[in-house]
């Protein structure tokens, strides 16, 4: 069977049998082929632009002769069809050729952020109190209502914070399918969610193909992929009743305190005690108001990234300084779970997160400088950016993993000299660690978890103006970083190694307390 | 940059991709109206999270990454007898048509002049099929035709047109 240019018509067309489909698609894997079919597609397009735009034209001069005063009474149209083209303008030709762009303009400006309800079901079981860069579908279709009612819902993208009956607050993490079977029950068929249960909630039940879990005033999170649900309960009590076995026997039912985590799977009889996941789950959006933050902003930073989940980009203390999170392919949302609960950057994995950008960044032209951030690597790496403000010759300072494994930090002084100082110890997988930069204008110094790791002479630091920052990537998007970055702060000084030794102080006194 | 700016770069960003983003949604998803609807959804889609543009990088590859989804997105909705290009196919797609992405302005405003040179038989066959959205049996019983011999011109027609685009574009660039 030839693939010739009637063969590509057809296939355009939707006439193509699935044989000839096939066939095509064979003869799409030569990359020259692929291109001539692209030319003939990108054809029928133009051709269907064209046309259209030439008659919605033709009729639109129709109509200005018919609807001018010299031309009434011409009768040359109908006047149903005089009034379809009343609205005929210039700028209308301009646009009509993208009929579907001008309306697409007009409808996404108006709709930033809005959520309508077109439930036509109101038995609405769950509400949505906040969403970051969602995608939420039911049946195929975009869900647009802020209600939901009983049905099966994927969250394709981002992230949904739901209430249900009783103050029950749900986070769910895409990817993840899921029904809301009742105002106290929902059913996780596949992904991530976390539960926050006040006491009148008592009761709220999530149930997922594994396991049916109740809870009894708690927080707890649970993860279900392909025949295994893990059930992590961070505070209170949940019980957990595995499913019924092919057998037909009940299992027992278990009951999981704090600080405990099992795994159910379908191919096992009875459930496995597991580690507790603290840093996989999104549990709150908010973050937490507590002491690091404070003891941040009392040593005045130019900028303080805490680093939060928001749908309105990175956030900025102050907001003059704010930016904006960068996305590509990938599974999950660009947060993570921070190292005090709240949120954090999260860069490469299997997120679609590839880092931050701020465009309007502070000034940096006192010649010192620090630089403190909480970092947190999920794969093992040999490379990837925690922050820097290099670009070619601009910027001055670029903190990042070296090809050993170990953080480096390396500014650019007065001079154009660039020094670089790197840590003692490869940096673990699937652990905070607390690092800060300092340069006084005689050394830069790197500190990690508050400890002085290693030092080198550098001259006063290149000032710096408008130079954009990046973090978890590089200008060129090369030095991607493979896991999480939170709580960053830049300043114009060097921060004291009694500074710095406190803030770690008040971090892990505040690790504590939040797990 | 204030929500007016914003939107000024994105309108000239899309106007700069629209071209690309509809060869590629034709170029999927058959029926002009699944076509335009797609389109529609994808520059909604990027209007809304144009927040996560990266400026440092082509937009139109952006706007294709995204247009991938969407072409997804429309294929799951649909019946699954239907036949449908591989997430890999569609992918190549995408990289194949973002690489034609230069001429493409020039592409168009030659296919306007080649529609004036056709002979007025075929730009009639040319409105019945795009303008008036007739089927070829449709077509045929207005010109006193067949189904079969409406497809073949058609396809004759759109073969003369990219020989004339092709050859408007070599007298430019001589």
């Amino acid at each position: 069977m030839p693939v010739n240019d009637e063969l590509l018509d057809r296939v355009l067309e939707g006439n193509a049998s699935a044989d000839e489909v096939a066939e095509l698609e064979a003869w799409l894997e030569v990359p020259a082929n692929l291109e001539t079919f692209a030319r003939r597609a990108e054809l029928h397009a133009n051709l269907r632009r064209s046309l259209r735009r030439r008659n919605i034209q033709a009729n639109a001069t129709v109509v200005d002769e018919v609807t001018s005063p010299r031309q009434s009474g011409a009768g040359l149209v109908t006047s149903s069809t005089a009034y379809e083209f009343s609205f005929a303008r210039p700028w209308v030709a301009l646009c009509a050729g993208v009929v579907a762009t001008a309306v697409c303009l007009v409808v996404a400006f108006l709709n930033f952020g809005v959520r309508e309800n077109r439930d036509p079901d109101k038995r609405h079981h769950a509400t949505i109190v906040s969403e970051v860069k969602s995608l939420l579908t039911r049946n195929g279709r975009t869900w647009q209502g802020a209600g939901l009612s009983n049905g099966e819902y994927q969250l394709e993208r981002g992230l949904l914070n739901l209430r249900l009956a009783g103050g029950v607050l749900v986070y769910v993490e895409a990817p993840a399918q899921f029904d809301i079977a009742s105002a106290k029950k929902v059913v996780l068929r596949s992904g991530r969610l976390s539960a926050s249960v006040p006491p009148e909630g008592v009761g709220f039940t999530v149930e997922t193909p594994e396991a049916e879990v109740v809870d009894f005033g708690t927080e707890f999170s649970v993860d279900v992929e392909a025949g295994t649900s893990e059930v992590h309960v961070f505070d209170g009590l949940v019980r957990v009743q595995p499913r019924t076995w092919t057998d037909g026997i009940t299992r027992e039912a278990i009951d999981l305190r704090a600080d405990h985590a099992i795994k159910i799977e379908d191919s096992t009889e009875k459930p496995i005690n597991i580690e507790l996941a603290r840093d996989r789950f999104i549990r709150d959006f908010a973050e937490p108001k507590r002491n690091y933050a404070r003891a941040i902003k009392q040593l005045s930073p130019l900028a303080y990234y805490r680093m939060g989940i928001r749908d309105r980009g990175l956030v900025s203390i102050p907001p003059e300084h704010s930016g904006i999170v960068l996305t590509g392919e990938g599974k999950r949302p660009p947060h993570a779970c921070g190292v005090f609960v709240g949120g954090s950057l999260r860069v490469g994995a299997d997120s679609t997160g590839r880092g931050g950008r701020v465009d309007s960044p502070p000034a940096l032209n006192t010649g010192a400088f620090s630089l403190a951030v909480f970092v947190y690597l999920e794969e093992p790496g040999r490379s990837g950016a925690v922050a820097t403000n290099r670009d070619g010759v601009r910027g001055s300072f670029t903190l990042s993993l070296g090809d050993e494994g170990m953080l480096q930090a390396t500014v650019k002084d007065t001079n154009g000299n660039l020094q670089s100082v790197a840590g003692e110890s490869v940096l673990s997988v699937e652990t905070w660690r607390h690092v800060v930069v300092t340069a006084d204008g005689e050394r830069l110094q790197l500190f990690e978890d508050g400890k002085l790791v290693a030092t080198a002479p550098c001259a006063a630091v290149a000032a710096t103006n408008t130079d954009t920052v990046w973090f978890g990537t590089d200008a060129k998007s090369l030095e991607v970083w493979n896991g999480r970055v939170d709580e960053l702060a830049l300043f114009d000084r060097a921060l004291t190694e009694e500074q710095i030794a406190g803030l770690y102080r008040t971090a892990q006194e505040e690790i504590a307390r939040s797990r | 940059m204030d929500e007016n700016q914003k939107r000024e770069e994105f309108a000239h960003h899309w106007l700069g991709a629209e071209p690309s983003v509809s060869a590629y949604v034709f170029a999927s998803i058959t029926g002009f109206h699944d076509a335009e609807d797609v389109v529609q959804r994808i520059a909604q889609e990027l209007a809304r999270r144009f927040d996560e543009y990266d400026s440092g990088r082509p937009f139109v590859g952006w706007a294709l990454w995204i247009a991938k989804s969407r072409v997804i997105d429309f294929y799951r909705a649909q019946d699954r007898t239907r036949v449908v290009f591989s997430d890999e196919l569609l992918g190549r797609l995408a990289d194949s048509i973002a690489k034609q992405a230069d001429d493409r302005s020039h592409r168009r405003e030659a296919l306007e002049a080649c529609l004036e040179e056709l002979p007025p038989r075929s730009r009639r066959l040319l409105d019945l099929r795009y303008v008036n959205e007739l089927s070829a049996a449709d077509a045929a019983r207005e010109i006193g035709s067949t189904a079969g011999s409406v497809r073949v011109l058609l396809s004759r027609v759109r073969t003369v047109l990219a020989e004339c685009i092709q050859r408007r574009l070599a007298t430019e660039q001589a």
